[in-house]
């Protein structure tokens, strides 16, 4: 069995979310099978990786101008010292009162938060969930709003005689 | 040699026969309601295909939880018949095969289970393929195709194991 079909969009999406490692363990466990039966699949994902080494060369070369000196140059002084003149007018004596405060209002948030909020709370409980799907390129909706039910529902032209309007008539 | 030495021997190789060729004839089995050959729990899945349509025939009593869960998602029909519905028993990483009344395929595959229920691979010949996770008693249903002016279903539903600890009272 060696190479058998060219390459299709859905091939192309899976190779780039391949390189981009965003599968899920078991899609990429089946991609890579893939992989060892494609030998152009395999050439595409070199290309890949060749052009993402490029890219971080041209990134890593292409250092930043460091602009700043420039234009402080051309400020007027006023606007250069501002900031510092903000902070030295008695500013920080004025407030320094309010930083316990602070820190008592974060400690209770976070408390508040632990309590209530569910940070230990174990993730909703849905019973079910969809790891990865492939649906052949055809439209396909996954509705698990009823936490007792997952449906996988692919739109067959042929029965779906009501392109017209959602998943309200499609039987 | 005395005739009793001798026939002490052939005692002993006559019962020394007996237990190799039981040993060889019967292997030990698995004690029922392990996955076979594989020492694993056993994993129980409900089954059931069903043919949707609005062909005005009502819907059949079986179905009717089913109806209930996809006309709340907005799936609407008006006639549901069960076709097949059974309990299978499989262990993790077996395939089971359905043949659908469509001439297309199911295979189910649990690949792990634990607390978090059952993890299976499910590839609907010529509709989908999924990895879905799912606790027991919940319901995956997959759209099948079509058949016969309607559309097939296939639902699949995790079966509590009754070798669990029993849940401690809240």
């Amino acid at each position: 069995m060696g190479e058998s079909r060219a390459m299709t969009e859905r091939d192309e999406a899976q190779l780039h979310a391949y390189h981009d490692g965003e599968l899920s363990s078991l899609a990429r466990w089946r991609f890579e099978r893939e992989l060892r039966r494609r030998p152009a699949l395999r050439g595409e994902l070199a290309s890949l990786r060749a052009l993402r080494g490029d890219l971080q060369e041209l990134d890593g070369s292409a250092a930043a101008p460091d602009l700043w000196d420039a234009l402080v140059a051309r400020l007027p002084g006023s606007a250069v010292r501002e900031p510092d003149r903000e902070r030295t007018r008695g500013g920080r004596g004025a407030i320094w009162w309010l930083a316990p405060i602070g820190a008592a209002a974060a400690t209770a948030a976070i408390v508040l938060a632990v309590l209530y909020g569910g940070f230990f709370a174990p993730p909703t409980d849905r019973g079910g969930s969809v790891r990865w799907i492939d649906s052949e390129d055809q439209s396909v909706m996954v509705l698990d709003d009823d936490p007792d039910t997952t449906i996988i529902w692919v739109l067959d032209g042929a029965t779906e005689g009501a392109s017209s309007g959602g998943p309200g008539d499609v039987v | 040699m005395t005739w009793s030495r001798i026939a002490a021997r052939v005692a002993a190789s006559l019962v020394l026969a007996l237990c190799a060729s039981t040993a060889l004839a019967d292997p030990p089995k698995p004690p029922k309601g392990e996955a076979a050959g594989r020492g694993g729990k056993s994993i129980q899945m409900r089954m059931m295909v069903t043919r949707l349509s609005n062909d005005g025939r009502g819907v059949d009593p079986k179905a009717k939880e089913l109806e209930s869960k996809l006309s709340s998602q907005g799936i609407r029909f008006d006639s549901a018949e069960v076709l097949q519905k059974k309990q299978i028993e499989m262990g993790a990483g077996e395939v089971h095969t359905i043949d659908l009344p469509n001439g297309r395929k199911a295979r189910v595959q649990p690949l792990h289970q634990g607390k978090d229920g059952v993890l299976m691979a499910v590839d609907v010949e010529g509709s989908s393929k999924a990895d879905v996770r799912a606790r027991p008693n919940h319901t995956v249903i997959f759209s099948a195709g079509p058949f016969r002016d309607g559309k097939l279903v296939l639902s699949l539903e995790p079966v509590e194991s009754k070798n669990e600890a029993p849940k401690e009272p809240q």
